[in-house]
Parts: C-alpha cells; structure tokens; sequence
C-alpha cells in the first residue's frame, strides 16, 4: 500500500508536468500564429530617422568698420522648427588689420597684437522665404531656399566686448537631401568707443560654407 | 608545427570576422528596421523638397506601398518600388496604413503638444539694468504645473561685461491657457568684468538670487514666446546688496 501511494506522490507530480509542458507547447504553437500580428500597431516617428538639425562650417570676408576686410572663419548649428523656421547658433573668429591711422602715422598703434584677435558668436532665427529649384542642363534639378535670418550675439575685440545685432540674407543649394552649399551676407550691428565717442558701426560679411544634416 | 600553427590562427581569423559580420549584422538590424506602408488615400503628392515651395513630380496611387526613408520637420521622405524617392506631409501620410494594417501615428506639433512638452530649449534678449544682454536656457517640466531650468546669461554693459548663469524653478499656475502666466524663482553666479580702460579692473563672482514673473505666449508648432521680468539680487561683501532689474524676452521651442 505505501508502495502504491509512493508511486501515486511521486508520480502525480511528472503526470502534472507532461500535462503543464503539454500545455506550455501548444501556447507556444498558438504564439507562433498570432505573435506577429500583434507586436507592431502604430507606425510612429521614432520608426524612423529624424533629420531636423544641421551643423556646418563657413568662410569668407567680413569687414570690421575702420579695421579692414578679413578672412573670416566659423561653425554653425541649426535646428528646423518648420519648414520654413529654424534656429542657429553661429560662432567664428577673424583678425583685424591696422587703421588708416595706424598706416599713415607710423609707428603709432591703437591695440595690441593680442587685441586685434576678434570673435563673435551670435543665436539667430531664420526664416526659408523662397524655397525652389536650379536646373544643370536637362536632366539634373536641384533644391535650393533663399532665407532671411536675424538675431544677437556678442562680439569680443580690443579686450571689450560688444553687444551685436545681426540681419541677413543667404541661398543654399542642397546636392542631396542631407547636404547644402550656403552663399550668405549678414550684418552685424555694434557701438563701440574705441576712438573716444560711441558710434554705430555696420560689418558687413560674405561667407561661403557647407552643412550637413543629421 | 608551423602548419597547426597557421591552421589555428586561420581558424581564429574566420571565428572573428564571423562574429564580426554577425555583430554587425546584428547592429545594423537593431539600427533601424525598413518601414513599409501602404497608400489608402486616392492619391497622395510627393514634392521634391521637404516644404510645400517644392514642386510636385508625381503622386502616389491608392494600392502602392512606399517605404519611409526619414523624416524632417512636417515631412517624410519615401521611397516607392521602382526607387523614385520625394517627401511627402506628415498630414497626408498619417492617413494611410502600414502594410499590415498598423495606424500611422506621426505628430505634428500644435497646443495640445505644448500641454504635454517634456522640454524646453529657448534664447533671447535681455535689458539687464540698462546693458543688452544674450540669454539661453533649457527647461525640464517636472509636474503639469512646476518645471527646473537653466539660464545662461551674457551682459554686455558700456563699463562692464558680464557672464553668469541661474538654476530657476518655474510655477505655472493655468498651464492650459494659451497666454500663461508663470512666476519663478531661481539662484547662481554672476562674473562681472570691468572694461579694461576703467582703472578698477579687478574681476568679481557674486551670488545671484532671482525672482522674476512672467508670461508663455503660444504662437505656433513648436514655438512659443516669453517675456519675463526679474528682479536680480546680488550677494555683495559690501554693506548692500545691489540690485537689477532686467526685462527678457525669449523665443523658445518645445519638446
């Protein structure tokens, strides 16, 4: 008899458990036919890439009023709000020349080697007014967006820094989706009182420069 | 020896490209699976360009199915069959169907959005006692109505430049009003610099602590405008303290 019952203990636990893994299999087969229906639901944005910021690099020539047209070179990183906003943050830096002053009176220097070192970084908003196409030849079209853009920043020379507004205009071309060529002019607006009395000076830069987005 | 010897790093070599390639396999499955969905709509425009200035080139046809390449701003650039690429609307794609029947859910930002932003990343201009002043700041929104933020701010003065910067907590009492007003109180440090030509030119870090009132404008999209103003107090050795007034205006953008 406690042989029976042994064998009734120790064997109803193995019965349950072929019974459980019985179970546990067709789950299994049943979770092979409906699994793949159910795991994706909503196709969201994090599905795939986002492409909405843009960093670059830029050179050109900017001319500081009184100190001459310099070479002029910079970083950019953008952010697209819209299609037709977007946020910049520009930095670059430039060398002054020497005064007319300077030039004709010799030996006289108005700031030193270190002062004549300028930079300036600014936050700007930009707008794409005029988005379009150029065409080479026949068979190739290009994107391009002629865009308006202001903002402010600060501009550091001759040991004093300078509260600076800047407006502007520029055209990019883009090649391929994720990268543009830009031709931009902007403006930067400062006082300063370098000479003795404040005055309003206008800088004017032309830069070339490429992006790419990311 | 020497055969073995070549065999085994043979072996080797295979054993690690292969678990390289199946590495990388693996990565770039893991990157981003290719999503595919299907045009329900009668006919949907695909333009050049990811804005609406771009021209139409063709449309795609109730029945196709294009795959999603990426997306900016409002747009989506897709890619059909026979590989013509273009961008079509974030609007106009949401209205069509995954391949296996999914909903297409893609967002496009509006006030509901700005009710349930995460973050803010915002700059503007400042008049900081009378100088001009570049801030920038990024905000976390803790509770429907509490957000933690940092502020950076750059004075420039007509005898003294200034840097400094301030951790802010910002409380909002009727987040869902579309012009909401918020009070906020923060602390930090301000750096001023005297302008060299000034015979005091020694640099000084005050603590800085900050009460200001203000208000969130929601203007489109992503963006809103706030104008704010603060009353900055600065923690001198001296026997008063100073005190600014400074009003700011910002452009921010929501996430």
């Amino acid at each position: 008899m406690a042989f029976r019952l042994n064998c009734i203990f120790l064997g109803l636990p193995i019965i349950a458990n072929l019974f459980a893994s019985g179970v546990h299999a067709q789950q299994e087969v049943l979770d092979d036919i409906i699994k793949p229906d159910i795991e994706r639901r909503t196709i969201k944005e994090s599905d795939i890439d986002g492409e909405d910021f843009e960093v670059g690099i830029y050179a050109g020539v900017i001319n500081i009023e009184d100190f001459g047209s310099n070479d002029v070179i910079g970083l950019r990183l953008a952010y697209h709000l819209t299609e037709s906003f977007f946020f910049e943050l520009g930095a670059a830096q430039t060398r002054l020349d020497e005064t007319s002053f300077e030039r004709l009176s010799g030996d006289i220097q108005l700031l030193t080697d270190d002062q004549r070192d300028a930079t300036y970084y600014n936050v700007s908003i930009g707008y794409n007014i005029l988005p379009g196409e150029v065409f080479i030849g026949s068979k190739f079209a290009l994107n391009t967006s002629f865009y308006l853009i202001a903002g402010v920043g600060n501009t550091d020379f001759a040991d004093e820094e300078h509260f600076t507004y800047n407006f502007g205009a520029g055209f990019k071309i883009l090649p391929t989706d994720w990268l543009s060529f830009r031709l931009d002019v902007r403006d930067y607006l400062f006082e300063h009182d370098l000479f003795g009395e404040t005055v309003d000076t206008h800088n004017i830069e032309t830069s070339l420069g490429v992006n790419i987005f990311f | 020896m020497f055969k073995i010897n070549l065999m085994t790093l043979r072996g080797s070599l295979f054993y690690c490209i292969w678990t390289l390639a199946i590495g990388l396999t693996g990565a770039t499955a893991q990157a981003k699976e290719p999503v595919f969905v299907a045009i329900t709509m009668p006919y949907v425009d695909v333009y050049t360009g990811p804005g609406k200035g771009y021209p139409v080139t063709h449309v795609l046809e109730k029945g196709e199915q294009v795959e999603l390449i990426k997306k900016r701003t409002g747009w989506v650039k897709v890619k059909t069959r026979r590989d013509r690429t273009g961008w079509i609307r974030v609007d106009d794609l949401n209205q069509n169907q995954g391949i296996d029947g999914e909903t297409i859910a893609f967002s496009t930002p509006t006030f509901d959005s700005f009710l349930k932003r995460k973050y803010e990343l915002g700059f503007g201009f400042s008049d900081y006692g009378g100088s001009d002043a570049i801030n920038v700041y990024a905000g976390w929104r803790w509770t429907r109505n509490i957000s933690v933020e940092a502020h950076v701010i750059d004075v420039v003065g007509d005898f003294s430049d200034a840097f400094g910067y301030t951790a802010n907590v910002v409380l909002q009492p009727f987040p869902q009003w579309r012009i909401s007003p918020f009070v906020t109180l923060g602390s930090g440090e301000l750096k001023i610099s005297p302008d060299t030509t000034l015979v005091d030119t020694e640099e000084r870090t005050n603590d800085v602590l900050q009460a200001g009132i203000g208000i969130y404008g929601y203007l489109t999209r992503r963006f809103v405008a706030r104008v704010q103003y603060n009353n900055n107090k600065l923690v001198t050795d001296r026997n008063e303290n100073e005190e600014i007034d400074e009003w700011r205006f910002a452009l921010t953008a929501f996430f």
